[in-house]
C-alpha cells in the first residue's frame, strides 16, 4: 500500500456559492500501480491531484503516504514529485541543471549527483542535450526533462497532469509509450490525470473515472471498458450503444430485458443489481454487432440510413422498426461487403457483449 | 459547517510548519504598520490631540480661520487639478502621434517624453526661474521684461507638468498602443471620416486611461514639495510648502499635522478612486497587434500640426534641462555669462558631504526596496494568507501620501523611544525604502502574472521551500522587475526631496536639500552645479547597470516562461 485517499472532500468558495470539487474521494493506490484520474474537464481530477501533491489542502478527510498522515505536509516535504501540462521547466536553467535541481537542494554530493544525471538522461534519452535551454529543445524534449527532473528524486509518488496535452497527435503516442515503459522499469507507484480515454486505456493499471467531483467506477482498462457499472462510464469510453428495456427475468448473471415498444427480447448479462419489472439498460459496443450469426442469440434488425468507411473498417448507422437507431462497426471491410444503404438488415450479438445495468 | 473548521485548521497547521514564511509575513505586516501607519496615525493624533492630551480641533479651527491657510489649500487643488489636465493632454498627444501617425523622429520625441523621470523634479522650477524669472534669459534676456509672472500659478504649473507629464505618456502610450488599428479600419469601413473614428472609437477606449492618468498626475501634483517651494511664492500659498514652514518656520507642530491632514485627505480619495475604481475598468484587451497595418488615422495638416506640438513641447523639456547645464558654467546666471568651473570647485567644497551622504543613502536603500518590493509581490501574487488585502493596500498607500505628510509622521513618530530615530542614517534609509517600495511592487506582481505557477509548483514538489523557490526560482525569473525597481528607487532616492526635507540633519544631509537652499539664498549657478552633479550620478548608476545586464543574464526569456 503506497498512497492512500481517506474520505478525500474538497470545496470552493467563491462569493459564498460553493463548489464542490471533489467529493469523498476513497481510493488504495498500489505500489508500483499507474492510476490514472480520467474524466471530463471539470470532475476534480486534477483537484484531486493537485491534493495529493499538497497544493491544495483537502476540506476533510486524510492523505496517507506510506503510512504517513501527510495532509497538512507542504508539497517540499512530501517525497512526490510532479510533471505538469506546461511542463514547467526553469527557463533560466539548462537541462542538466533543471535536472540536478532538486538533487542540489538534498546537498547530493557532487560524483554521486554527476551519476544520477546521467543515468537519467539515458533513461529518457536526452543524452547530448544536456547544455541547452528549455526554448531550445521541442515539445517532446521538454516533456522528457519534466519527466527526468521528477524521476531523479526517486520519489515515492510520481504526478503526472495531462502531461501530453501539449504535444501533436504523433509524438502524444510515442510518449505515453515511452512514459509507460519508464514507469514500469523503476516501478515507481504514479497518478495521471488526462482527460483522453485512449490514453488512459493505453497506460493505466487502474483507471478512476470521474464525473462532477464524484468517483463513477475504478477498475482495470479492461473492466472499464466491457464492465461499465452505470451509463456515464459506458458513454463516456469508446461508442456505445444504448437499449432501454424492462427486466424480465434474473437468473445468476443472466438478464433478460424486453426492449421497449419493439418488444424484442434480449439475454444479456447483470452489470448490477437488477430487479423484475423494472426499468433497464442494454450497454452495447458498436463492434459487438456482426451480420453473421454463428454462436450469437440476440438479433436487432433495421434499416441501414448510412456509412461512413473509414479503411480498416466502416462505421454504419441502423434504424430500427421503432425508430431507435444503432451504431455498429465492421472491421476488414475490403474482405467483407461493403453495407447498402436501405437495405433491411439482420444484426446478432452474443449474451457476453449486451451488459445490462441499472438506469 | 464542520468541514469548514477543520480545512483552515489544516490550512494553518500548514502554515505553522512553515515557519520562514510566517515569519515573513509577520516581519512585513510589523514594517508596513511601524513605518507606513503609524507615523500617518501620528500626524493624524498630533493634530487631534492637545498638550495635555485631551481631544482638540483647534489646531483645524485655526488653520481654517486662517484666510491665508484656506487659500493654500484651494491653490494646491488647482493647480493639481490643472497640472492633471494639461499634464494628461500633453502626454495624450505625445502617446497618440507616436502611435498613430508616420512622422519622423519617434525615438527622440519617445526619450525626451520619458527623460524627465530621471532627473530631479524641481529642477523644472529652477531653470523656469532662470528662463522667465526677473534676470531670466528669454523673459529678460531676450525681451526685456523684468515683471514676468513666473511666480504664482502660472510658473508652479508649468514646472510640474513638464516633470510629470512622463507619467501621463507611459501610461496612455500603453493604453493607445494596444487598441488595434482594424477597429479604426472597421470604423471608416461603416463610413465614419477620421475625426468621427477618434472621436468613437480612440477616444472612448482611452477614457480609463485617462481617468486614471489625471488621478495620478493629480496625486503627484499635491503631493509636490520642490516646485512650490521655489516658485509658489509667499502670494501663492500652496499646502505642502505651508505645512513646512509652519513647523520648520513657526514650531507649530501641532498647526503643520492639521495642514497635512488637510493634504492627505484628496490624495487618499484620488487614490482610492484611482485603485478601486478606475483601476478595476479594463483598458482595452486586444490579442496581438496586427503586423502590418497602414497608418491612416490623421491627414497629412493634422499629422504636420501634431508633430509641431510634440516639436514643441520636446524643446521646451529639452530647453530646461540645458538651462541647468548651461547654469552650472556660468559666473552669475543673467548678470555674468563668463564660463567658469568655479561653482563645481564651490560645489566639491561645500556640498562633498552631502553628495557622499547622498550616495550612501541611496546605494543601501535601493537594494533593500526592491528586494523587499519583490517578495512582497511574491507573498501577494502566490501566497493565500490571512491579510492579504490589507497588505497589498498598506504597501500601495505610501504611493498616495505625500511625502510631506510622511515627513511630518516621521519626525513626530521616530523621536522618541522606542523609536528614537531622529537624525540618524537610519531614519533616511527607512523612509526611503518604504516610499518607493510600491513600484517594485506593482512592476514585480505585473511580471509574476505572466509567470506560470506551475514553475515554481514544480521547484516544490522537487523539496525547495518557499525561501528556496523564491530565490532560485521567482527571482531569476522576474529579474527585469527587480531590475526596473532598482533602478526607480534609485533615482527616486537621489532626487527626494519633500519626506527628507524634514528627516535631513547636520550629520546626514542630501544634495536635493542642498539645490533647494543654494536656490533660495540667490546661488542659482551652484545650484545647477549640484544638479548637473546628481544628474550625472544618476546617468552613471543606469549605464553601469545596463552594461552589467548586458552581459549577464538575457532579460528576455519572457517567451519561454510557459502560459500565464
Amino acid at each position: 500500500m503506497s498512497l492512500i485517499l481517506k474520505n478525500v472532500r474538497k470545496v470552493f468558495t467563491s462569493y459564498s456559492v460553493e463548489t464542490v470539487a471533489v467529493d469523498n474521494f476513497d481510493q488504495v493506490i498500489e505500489k508500483g500501480h499507474l492510476v490514472t484520474l480520467l474524466g471530463p474537464s471539470g470532475c476534480g481530477k486534477t483537484t484531486t491531484l493537485r491534493i495529493i501533491a499538497g497544493f491544495e489542502i483537502p476540506t476533510s478527510g486524510r492523505v496517507l503516504l506510506e503510512e504517513r498522515d501527510v495532509t497538512n505536509l507542504p508539497p517540499n516535504k512530501r517525497n512526490i514529485s510532479m510533471v505538469f501540462q506546461s511542463y514547467a521547466l526553469f527557463p533560466h536553467l539548462t537541462v542538466e541543471e533543471n535536472i540536478a535541481f532538486g538533487l542540489k537542494l538534498k546537498r547530493l554530493d557532487r560524483s554521486e549527483m554527476r551519476r544520477k544525471i546521467v543515468e537519467m538522461t539515458d533513461l529518457v534519452g536526452l543524452k547530448g542535450l544536456e547544455k541547452r535551454r528549455p526554448d531550445q529543445l521541442s515539445g517532446g524534449q521538454q516533456q522528457r526533462v519534466a519527466l527526468a527532473r521528477s524521476l531523479v528524486m526517486e520519489p515515492s509518488v510520481l504526478l503526472f497532469d495531462e502531461p501530453l496535452s501539449n504535444l501533436d497527435a504523433k509524438l502524444r503516442e510515442t510518449m505515453r509509450l515511452e512514459i509507460r515503459r519508464i514507469q514500469q522499469e523503476v516501478n515507481i507507484t504514479s497518478v495521471y490525470v488526462t482527460h483522453d480515454q485512449v490514453e488512459a486505456m493505453s497506460i493505466s493499471d487502474v483507471i478512476v473515472v470521474m464525473n462532477q467531483g464524484k468517483v463513477m467506477q475504478i477498475g482495470s482498462p479492461f473492466d472499464i471498458y466491457a464492465r461499465p457499472e452505470n451509463s456515464f462510464v459506458a458513454d463516456f469510453i469508446g461508442r456505445v450503444n444504448f437499449i432501454d428495456g424492462t427486466v424480465e427475468s434474473v437468473d445468476g448473471d443472466t438478464v433478460v430485458v424486453s426492449a421497449g415498444a419493439t418488444g424484442n427480447k434480449i439475454i444479456g448479462k447483470r452489470g448490477t443489481e437488477l430487479v423484475p419489472g423494472k426499468p433497464a439498460r442494454v450497454v452495447l459496443r458498436p463492434e459487438s454487432l456482426s451480420d453473421r450469426k454463428e454462436e450469437r442469440i440476440n438479433s436487432l434488425s433495421g434499416k441501414v440510413l448510412k456509412y461512413v468507411f473509414l479503411g480498416s473498417n466502416v462505421e454504419y448507422e441502423l434504424e430500427l422498426s421503432d425508430g431507435r437507431k444503432i451504431n455498429a462497426v465492421t472491421y476488414n471491410p475490403v474482405e467483407r461487403k461493403l453495407p447498402v444503404v436501405g437495405r433491411e438488415t439482420e444484426l446478432y450479438f452474443s449474451r457476453e457483449s449486451a451488459w445490462v445495468i441499472r438506469v | 459547517m464542520a468541514f469548514r473548521s477543520e480545512e483552515t485548521r489544516n490550512r494553518l497547521l500548514n502554515l505553522l510548519k512553515d515557519p520562514v514564511l510566517l515569519l515573513t509575513i509577520i516581519i512585513i505586516f510589523a514594517a508596513l504598520a511601524i513605518f507606513i501607519v503609524y507615523p500617518i496615525f501620528k500626524v493624524f493624533s498630533a493634530s487631534l490631540i492637545d498638550k495635555n492630551g485631551q481631544f482638540d480641533l483647534s489646531a483645524y479651527t485655526k488653520a481654517f480661520s486662517n484666510r491665508y491657510m484656506r487659500q493654500g489649500f484651494f491653490n494646491s487643488l488647482l493647480v493639481a487639478g490643472l497640472t492633471a489636465f494639461f499634464g494628461m493632454l500633453i502626454g495624450y498627444i505625445f502617446a497618440y502621434t507616436i502611435n498613430r501617425t508616420d512622422i519622423p523622429l519617434k525615438g527622440f520625441f519617445r526619450t525626451v517624453a520619458v527623460l524627465p523621470i530621471v532627473f530631479p523634479p524641481f529642477i523644472g522650477a529652477l531653470s523656469i526661474i532662470m528662463l522667465f524669472g526677473f534676470n531670466g534669459f528669454i523673459t529678460a534676456g531676450i525681451f526685456g521684461i523684468r515683471n514676468f509672472p513666473v511666480y504664482g500659478l502660472w510658473g508652479l504649473m508649468m514646472a510640474q507638468v513638464v516633470c510629470f507629464f512622463p507619467v501621463a505618456f507611459i501610461t496612455l502610450d500603453g493604453v493607445i498602443g494596444t487598441i488595434s488599428p482594424t477597429l479604426e479600419d472597421a470604423a471608416f469601413n461603416l463610413g465614419a471620416n477620421r475625426w468621427q473614428a477618434f472621436r468613437k472609437v480612440i477616444l472612448p477606449m482611452s477614457i480609463p486611461g485617462i481617468a486614471s492618468t489625471m488621478l495620478v498626475l493629480f496625486i503627484e501634483s499635491l503631493a509636490d514639495f520642490g516646485n512650490p517651494l521655489i516658485l509658489a511664492g509667499s502670494k501663492f500659498p500652496v499646502l505642502s510648502v505651508q505645512a513646512y514652514l509652519q513647523i520648520t518656520g513657526m514650531y507649530d507642530t501641532r498647526g503643520g499635522a492639521a495642514l497635512a491632514v488637510w493634504l492627505l485627505f484628496p490624495s487618499i480619495v484620488a487614490f482610492i478612486i484611482q485603485k478601486y475604481w478606475v483601476g478595476k475598468k479594463k483598458y482595452v484587451t486586444v490579442t496581438g497587434k496586427p503586423t502590418t497595418s497602414v497608418l491612416k488615422s490623421v491627414n497629412r495638416p493634422v499629422k504636420w500640426l501634431l508633430f509641431s506640438l510634440c516639436m514643441l513641447m520636446a524643446a521646451f523639456t529639452l530647453a530646461i534641462y540645458a538651462t541647468i547645464f548651461w547654469g552650472a558654467f556660468v559666473k552669475a546666471w543673467g548678470m555674468n555669462n563668463t564660463l567658469t568651473l568655479e561653482n563645481f570647485r564651490y560645489v566639491f567644497d561645500v556640498g562633498l558631504e552631502a553628495i557622499k551622504d547622498t550616495l550612501i543613502i541611496a546605494f543601501t536603500s535601493t537594494p533593500i526596496s526592491a528586494l523587499l518590493g519583490m517578495v512582497i509581490a511574491f507573498l501577494l501574487v502566490r501566497k493565500i494568507f490571512p491579510g492579504r488585502r490589507l497588505m497589498e493596500f498598506t504597501s500601495l498607500l505610501s504611493f498616495a501620501v505625500p511625502g510631506t505628510v510622511i515627513g511630518i509622521g516621521y519626525i513626530l513618530a521616530f523621536n522618541t523611544k522606542p523609536f528614537l530615530l531622529t537624525g540618524t542614517l537610519a531614519i533616511l534609509v527607512l523612509n526611503f525604502v518604504f516610499r518607493y517600495v510600491p513600484v517594485g511592487i506593482q512592476s514585480g506582481v505585473a511580471l509574476l502574472n505572466q509567470v506560470d505557477p506551475a514553475i515554481e509548483e514544480a521547484a516544490y514538489t522537487l523539496g525547495a521551500d518557499n525561501r528556496q523557490v523564491f530565490t532560485r526560482v521567482t527571482l531569476p525569473l522576474i529579474v527585469p522587475a527587480f531590475f526596473s525597481a532598482l533602478v526607480f528607487a534609485f533615482v527616486r532616492a537621489m532626487t527626494a526631496i519633500s519626506a527628507a526635507i524634514f528627516l535631513v540633519s547636520a550629520r546626514w544631509n542630501l544634495i536635493t536639500v542642498q539645490i533647494l537652499s543654494q536656490s533660495d539664498s540667490g546661488r542659482l549657478s551652484e545650484a545647477c552645479a549640484f544638479s548637473v552633479i546628481l544628474i550625472a550620478m544618476i546617468m552613471a548608476f543606469i549605464l553601469v547597470l545596463k552594461i552589467f545586464l548586458k552581459n549577464k543574464v538575457s532579460l528576455s526569456g519572457s517567451e519561454s516562461m510557459g502560459q500565464g
